[in-house]
């Protein structure tokens, strides 16, 4: 085991100051993002009630921070990268298991990627509350501390941790091993058929949207979104690899410059590799947290919500209007009614 | 016979719908050298591969000091490439970021030996062959032939019973090109080791005590299986 974890450290410093730098800055302000999408709620609307009628457009909005955040842990784990997975291959071949090959992946990535989340949950814990302090007295968005419980702010960190782990050593998740060589060459072209799967999550979504949603089978119709919304997801990612070999294909077609067919080849020769998969899958998310975003949006038009509260749960907004010539309706002519809640606009028109 | 170590049987291997191997044998026994030879794209790295589990035939079997090694999961065969096997590729595979002897001393760590008797033992080897003064050098500071000789002294560093060696004197003059056979012979009368050399040079191929023809991927010639009278290297008799 010591073996492996001086291996992985080994290759850490040996990797370049620019992989270094780049992995541990990439998870510190990943793991600022992170933190600052879960102190925003709370301190923009402290009201728990207020932000339970706000949730879907909130976890939207942060779901936009968040991408960000995913995406540039991919870029920084897999830059240059390329050379590490190499070495990881010829580890394989002298006969490492593969489990212990990400063993050595992970403490490579583990340890810059822990020294640059850290750093990022330090700078948050300090500059985070006077700079929400500040923007409160200021243009007055927040209506509370901009903080997180220190708790909180280590369980994120870890998981930043683990994420960029995971990411990091995609690589490793190939089950097939190169051979001496030939291992960035061989690699086969995505097939077809992984179009199906966005065709099957696409056709869901039809299927969902002409369904008559009537209230006894609303459960039904929510989870046939939610699984057309999933099939969706993961059609978009593995289809990435297909449209980058589409693209190569079409690119190497018109017998292109010396400099296009290298980008070409390469991106043909690396097509399915782990990195575009999860690329494809940060396309997805941000797409679908787009859309959320945008449903969130149209529900809370006003009209709608108001016919939302008025057909479910309540409460139920009622516009009294006088007719012309009263003037405006006193309170307290309204006193007697129970359970009446007055917002305390009135017009003149 | 039960001194086999390694055994390839009807071994069959395409690439897409190329047909690489075709139903090849190669029995080895312990102590011997056997040359695999024949023109390039014949299939003798393929056939290494296989014999070394790096890929699966589509057919046939390969059987490791007894066993069904063809079958077993990818980390058992990991587990005994480690152990049982050395490797020497035809392209270079050493870790550029770790030293010379940091290299040869890796299967040894991974085995879990003692770093100080890790680093005697990969000592001993880059002696052997010759490049002990380079250590301490990074793979880039070193040739392309000493850094070959350093992926010998990996693939015999930690005394495996079979040695699979993919054109290992490639890149070396005569000289330093004798100071690997020379290596490979000791370890084969020493420890017994059984060492499969693929080559297509027929002075590298007179150190062997057998050879076996590879063309298209038959075998076209030489001996598939071990003689059953003694073996002796051919290396006294070769011009
Ligand atoms: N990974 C691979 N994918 C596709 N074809 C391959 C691959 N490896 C080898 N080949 C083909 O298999 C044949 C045998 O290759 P190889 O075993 O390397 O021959 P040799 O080592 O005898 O020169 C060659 O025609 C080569 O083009
Ligand atoms: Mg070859």
């Amino acid at each position: 085991m010591s073996a492996l974890v001086t291996l992985g450290l080994r290759l850490a410093r040996a990797g370049g100051p620019l992989r270094a730098w780049s992995v541990a800055l990439g998870n510190a302000f990943g793991a600022f993002l992170v933190l600052l999408t879960f102190a925003l709620p709370e301190a923009l609307y402290p009201d728990p009630a207020r932000r339970a009628d706000v949730r879907v457009n909130l976890v939207a909005s942060l779901l936009f921070l968040v991408v960000p955040a995913v995406v540039l842990l991919v870029t920084v784990g897999r830059l240059s990268s390329g050379v590490r997975d190499r070495r990881l291959a010829a580890l394989r071949m002298i006969g490492v298991t593969p489990v212990r090959v990400r063993v050595v992946a992970a403490v490579e990535n583990g340890v810059l990627a822990a020294g640059g989340a850290v750093a990022g949950a330090v700078l948050f814990l300090v500059a985070a509350p006077p700079v929400g302090a500040a923007v409160s007295r200021g243009p007055g968005w927040l209506k509370a501390p901009l903080t997180l419980p220190p708790g909180t702010v280590a369980l994120v960190t870890v998981a930043i941790v683990i994420l960029s782990v995971v990411l990091g050593t995609a690589a490793t998740w190939q089950r097939e091993l190169p051979t001496a060589g030939r291992s960035e060459s061989t690699r086969r072209a995505p097939s077809p058929w992984r179009l199906v799967v966005l065709a099957g999550g696409a056709r869901l979504l039809v299927v969902v949207d002409r369904l008559d949603s009537t209230a006894a089978r609303e459960a039904t119709l929510m989870l046939l979104l939610v699984v057309g919304v999933l099939v969706t997801a993961v059609g978009i990612a593995i289809m990435t690899p297909l449209v980058t070999g589409w693209v190569a294909d079409a690119l190497l077609a018109r017998r292109p410059s010396v400099g296009i067919t290298l980008a070409a080849r390469s991106m043909q020769s690396d097509a399915v590799g782990a990195s575009r998969v999860v690329a494809g899958l940060g396309v997805a998310v941000f797409l679908i947290t787009g859309g959320l975003g945008f449903m969130g949006f149209i529900a809370h038009l006003p009209h709608l919500r108001a016919a939302d509260l008025a057909y479910g749960t309540g409460p139920q907004q009622i516009i009294i209007t006088a007719s012309s010539g009263g003037g405006a309706v006193p309170a307290a002519a309204l006193d007697g009614v129970a359970n009446l809640s007055f917002d305390g606009r009135s017009s003149c028109s | 016979m039960s001194d086999l170590v390694l055994e390839g049987r009807r071994l069959r291997h395409s690439f897409g719908r190329t047909r690489v191997l075709d139903d090849v044998d190669l029995a080895v026994r312990a102590g011997e050298i056997v040359a695999v030879m024949g023109p390039s794209g014949s299939g003798k790295s393929t056939l290494l591969h296989l014999l070394a589990g790096l890929l699966r035939p589509d057919a046939g079997e390969v059987w490791l000091a007894g066993e069904r090694f063809d079958t077993l999961s990818e980390r058992r065969r990991s587990e005994r490439r480690l152990a049982e096997l050395g490797f020497v590729f035809q392209f270079g595979d050493l870790v550029p970021e770790l030293t010379v002897e940091e290299n040869v001393e890796l299967p040894l760590r991974l085995m879990g030996v003692h770093a100080r008797a890790a680093r005697a033992r990969a000592s001993v080897m880059l002696e052997r062959l010759g490049v002990v003064e380079h250590a301490s050098k990074r793979l880039g500071e070193v040739s392309g032939g000493q850094a070959q000789r350093a992926a010998v002294a990996r693939a015999l560093v930690h005394t495996p019973p079979v040695i699979l060696a993919d054109e290992p004197t490639g890149a070396l003059d005569t000289t330093t090109g004798e100071l690997v056979l020379e290596a490979f012979v000791h370890a084969a009368r020493e420890q017994g080791t059984a060492v499969v050399l693929v080559t297509h040079e027929l002075r590298v191929a007179s150190w062997a005590t057998r050879d076996v023809l590879l063309r298209d991927g038959r075998i076209v010639g030489g001996s598939a299986a071990p003689s059953s009278g003694p073996s002796e290297p051919l290396a006294e008799v070769a011009p």
